[in-house]
């Protein structure tokens, strides 16, 4: 019987494969614990102890002239080694007494809340008294580890933070999700700005002696030792002195203000504020940090990547889809102040009313009415999809982390969302920016930016110029992007670009207007549930324009006063600057 | 003519040392365990040991032919708590694998090991050795199949792979052909050969699909089987992005860094448990540091050392004598399974050993390699020693049914 023979031949082939298995195991037992065991108990007592890892300096932050923003300082730091303290209250209370805070430390001492072999940070930088103080009675304070340690240094402080962001240790988080790239337990990674975003450009590779110590932290022998290799430089497109004049515009108003170069995208300046300084994150907070950086609202969030409600600078878009739906420029609306839709009263901002409006002198004058009723005259669908057209809605993809999408709303999206029809009054409040419409401060950027360039290209919004090694070889090199062509026809685009630039000269945006300079714009306000935001966007300052810019100032009132006025400083600055520069 | 002897005392075939070699390893266990220094485990352990020998004693007194009518029963409900899991099961380590019933945490995985073994012992019976085309073996092929594919969402590949191993060698017994197991397997290999190879994966991938032409060519299966392995072979390979990206990282990194171990020269990242592993055992020695005064082992230094990674502990305190005392020991229980399969007086009875026999011997195998460093880490316990209820509760399952094997088994006199 065939079978009766093939159960024969499937025997004796599991037991030879058993007995394969067997020999292989003790074979590869006594490779390891006879022929390799010298050199593997070696290696079992330097684990005993730690691995000295050899941490590679943090990559430099330069602007596109090379300002450095962000360095890397060799500082003091203070560890314990557990196993070596004799007199735990002795030394605790002498760190306390040279005003280290040790209360994180002593309850993770209590609780035995570590391993054996681990260095536990009291402090990261330690000030030279200290030093001094602790090293004077080295002979009372085993276990107390001063060593040296390499941080992050922002010189600038405060300016850039929200560009640059800021490093601290790895969260578990990070961790759960970073473990198996190298990246472990008490890692210094960027948490937020280009150090986050660019990170494993910029950390480089720890390097370190392995295993190089006995089981009383003594060095026994050099065995392999890892050079660190440094990590990578970042060059960004940020104009500093641009950027910190921007900051002075802004002042300290809540807000943003978001600088590009028309025709690449390059972001030259991104300003938040409320605003931060990154250095505090070096060592452990302190109280009185820690209370600054909660007194003021949210510093931490950048509010160029934030979404807000438009408010009348949307009245581009609904302009360009109305010319595009062809509807007659010379048709005349009648603003007397507020019009009734079923019934719901639709005000505009001007308390008298504009009286007749065609659309152009609509746009000048910023009128409600005139959009109100270019709401009613479009469809939804044909609004939202000029506003995709200048990406609003989607992400800019820019290389900074947590940015927001922003948001335009659609009929089927209503229906899908609230169960309900879309209402001419959802229209209303569209066409001139309100209601659920949500954008950044970066995409208006970018929006005028599309305006701005005589290609007519929506760019991809980039900070990063290049990334040079430590050896000074370029190793990438950012290049500007094209999203999006405008499809819109040549003359509806002129003509915006001309009403822009009357909205500075004659309109709502005069606050902006700088005589000899060429600045064009359009304001906006946009409700809130507390005090208006005010918004500008704007290119310029020449006929081909170097800059488009987005003013946004969170509850700062009419957009034509405040923001306009914040912009006409920045060109100011910027004109000076290159009239100097040509001089 | 022959005589059926029925009726005697089955308890006269009782196999003592199958009985005492478990129960030895499974004390040995409790020590090791006892070494790692948590009093909750060695509590919990004692407690699974006795549950453990109840089931080993009931079911050696009962005929393991009185277990087919539940096959159906238990393999159904282990894959609806394995369902159960993946929804609302336990979560640890990163994997859904434990569920809670009446306060009891267990893992459906190794109930349906089991059952699965029931399942094809049945099938593979009623095939008569008949196992010549694809259409022949596609139903133990589903049996497989569905609790694979649930086990390897959990994730846990390692158990995802017992199953496969079972299923090798039942098949293998029941008198399928290598070559055709070969080609069943060969999908797996395709993606290997993309993923896994350090060399030109498109390359390697080419030359891989030539090989198998050629021995399907040479191995002259009907048409359409040829047709089915080759096409397996191709789409595997052209959809290979999708299962290697189905695995979670952290498993393709376990087995990047084991085929390629440069990925991770400080051994701070993926290689840890295997490197620290290697290195416990290695300093071991001949004789070992001594119960207790491994150095590693006290400064815990290996994660899982209770479970996966136990036998590093015997290793580094037990020494190589140690060590490969407990490698004959283990072995000699699998031969004594082996002996039961191959002394069986039905195929039901042989398949059920082989598949046990499988299910023990590929646990001890990649087990004891991957803390030796001879196997990627795929997380899976060493049977009788590593701590773990439901693993050794199954284990003395198992060698209950050998057992029961043994005993029952119909005396043919000539």
């Amino acid at each position: 019987m065939t079978s009766q023979k093939y159960r024969h031949w499937a025997a004796r082939y599991t037991l030879w494969c058993g007995v394969f298995f067997l020999v292989l195991l003790v074979g590869r037992l006594f490779y390891l614990q006879i022929i390799r065991h010298s050199h593997y108990d070696f290696l079992a007592d330097g684990i005993r102890s730690r691995i000295i890892t050899a941490i590679a300096p943090r990559g430099m932050i330069y602007d596109r002239y090379g300002v450095v923003l962000a360095e890397s300082k060799l500082v003091y730091s203070l560890d314990l080694l557990p196993y070596q303290i004799e007199n735990q209250r002795y030394v605790l209370n002498f760190l306390r007494r040279i005003r280290i805070d040790v209360s994180a430390v002593e309850r993770r001492l209590n609780n035995k809340d570590y391993l054996p072999h681990e260095l536990l940070n009291v402090k990261r930088v330690l000030e030279p008294w200290q030093i001094a103080y602790i090293e004077e009675n080295k002979q009372a304070l085993d276990g107390v580890i001063i060593s040296t340690r390499i941080v992050r240094h922002y010189p600038h402080n405060n300016e850039a933070a929200h560009v640059l962001g800021y490093v601290g240790q790895i969260g578990s988080a990070e961790l759960s999700q970073l473990r198996n790239y190298g990246y472990q337990m008490g890692d210094i990674i960027g948490l937020a700005g280009v150090e986050r975003y660019y990170d494993s450009y910029l950390r480089g590779v720890d390097g370190g002696q392995p295993l190089e110590v006995d089981t009383y932290g003594n060095p026994v022998r050099n065995l392999q030792t890892l050079e660190p290799v440094p990590g990578h430089d970042l060059y960004l497109t940020i104009d500093f002195a641009l950027q910190q004049a921007a900051g002075r515009a802004l002042g300290n108003r809540k807000g943003a203000v978001v600088i590009v170069r028309p025709d690449t995208g390059e972001v030259l300046a991104l300003v938040s504020r409320p605003d931060y300084n990154p250095n505090y994150f070096t060592d452990f907070l302190s109280e009185k940090e820690w209370q600054e950086l909660r007194a003021n609202e949210h510093p931490l969030y950048n509010r160029a990547l934030g979404a807000y409600p438009p408010g009348s600078t949307f009245k581009i878009v609904t302009l360009l889809a109305a010319l595009e739906d062809k509807i007659d420029t010379a048709k005349t609306f009648f603003c007397e102040a507020q019009m009734f839709v079923n019934g719901r009263r639709f005000a505009c901002w001007l308390a008298g009313g504009h009286g007749a409006q065609d659309l152009l002198q609509g746009f000048v004058n910023s009128c409600n009415i005139v959009f109100y009723n270019l709401g009613l005259l479009l469809t939804p669908q044909k609004i939202a999809d000029a506003a995709a057209a200048f990406g609003l809605g989607t992400a800019t993809n820019i290389d900074l982390p947590f940015e927001n999408n922003g948001f335009v709303p659609t009929e089927r999206w209503k229906k899908r969302r609230y169960g309900q029809e879309w209402f001419p009054g959802d229209s209303l409040n569209l066409a001139i920016g309100q209601g659920y419409l949500l954008t950044t401060p970066l995409q208006m950027a970018l929006l005028t930016a599309a305006l701005a360039n005589d290609q007519n290209k929506l760019q991809k919004p980039y900070v990063l110029n290049k990334v040079v090694s430590a050896e000074g070889k370029t190793v990438v090199q950012n290049k500007p992007e094209t999203v999006n062509l405008l499809p819109f026809t040549q003359p509806n685009i002129d003509l915006t670009r001309r009403l822009l630039r009357e909205v500075v000269d004659d309109g709502t945006g005069s606050n902006a207007k700088i005589p000899g300079l060429v600045i064009r714009g359009k304001t906006g306000t946009a409700e809130n549930i507390g005090k208006d935001h005010a918004w500008f966007v704007s290119y310029g300052p020449y006929a081909k324009p170097d800059l488009a810019l987005a003013v946004f100032v969170e509850e700062g009132g009419f957009g034509g006063t405040v923001a306009a006025r914040i912009a006409r400083e920045i060109y100011a600055w910027y004109d000076a600057r290159e009239k100097g520069d040509r001089l | 003519m022959s005589i059926f002897r029925i009726g005697y005392s089955p308890w006269r075939n009782f196999n003592w040392s199958l009985f005492l070699t478990g129960l030895a390893l499974s004390l040995f266990g409790i020590l090791i365990v006892a070494a790692t220094h948590n009093p909750a485990h060695l509590k919990r352990q004692l407690f699974s040991l006795v549950i453990g020998l109840l089931f080993f004693f009931l079911v050696t007194s009962l005929d393991f032919r009185h277990f087919q009518r539940w096959a159906e029963f238990l393999f159904g409900l282990a894959v609806f708590l394995l369902i159960v899991v993946l929804n609302v099961g336990h979560t640890a380590y990163g994997a859904q694998r434990w569920i809670n019933l009446l306060g009891v945490t267990f893992q459906p995985a190794e109930l349906v090991k089991l059952s699965m073994i029931f399942m094809l012992a049945k099938f593979f019976e009623q095939r008569q050795g008949k196992l010549d085309t694809i259409l022949d073996i596609l139903p133990g092929f589903i049996l497989v199949g569905v609790p694979f594919f649930l086990i390897y969402k959990q994730p846990d590949l390692g158990s995802a792979i017992v199953l496969v191993v079972i299923f090798f060698l039942m098949a293998y017994w029941a008198g399928m052909k290598f070559s055709r197991l070969f080609m069943l397997i060969s999908p797996l290999l395709s993606i290997l050969a993309l993923y896994a190879l350090p060399f030109y994966p498109l390359f390697s991938w080419g030359i891989y699909l030539l090989l198998i032409f050629v021995a399907l060519w040479l191995l002259h299966f009907p048409l359409l089987d040829s047709a089915v392995y080759f096409g397996l072979n191709f789409f595997s390979g052209l959809f290979s992005s999708f299962f290697w990206y189905s695995l979670s990282l952290y498993q393709r990194n376990r087995i990047l860094s084991f085929l390629n171990p440069d990925i991770d020269p400080l051994a701070r990242g993926v290689r840890y448990h295997t490197v620290k592993s290697v290195i416990a055992v290695g300093s071991g020695g001949l004789l070992g540091k001594g119960l207790f005064q491994g150095s590693l082992t006290n400064l815990q230094y290996i994660p899982q050392q209770h479970t996966d990674f136990i036998f590093s502990v015997i290793g580094e305190e037990f020494g190589f004598l140690g060590a490969v005392l407990t490698v004959l020991v283990l072995f000699y229980l699998l031969s004594r399974v082996y002996l039961i399969a191959r002394q069986a007086s039905d195929d039901f009875g042989r398949y059920l050993s082989v598949g046990i026999l499988a299910l023990l011997g590929f646990q001890v195998i990649i087990s004891i390699s991957m803390n030796i460093g001879l196997a990627p880490v795929v997380g899976l316990p060493l049977p009788f020693i590593s701590y773990g209820g439901t693993a050794l509760i199954i284990s003395w399952l198992s060698l209950g049914l050998a057992q029961s094997v043994a005993m029952h088994r119909r005396t043919i006199k000539l």
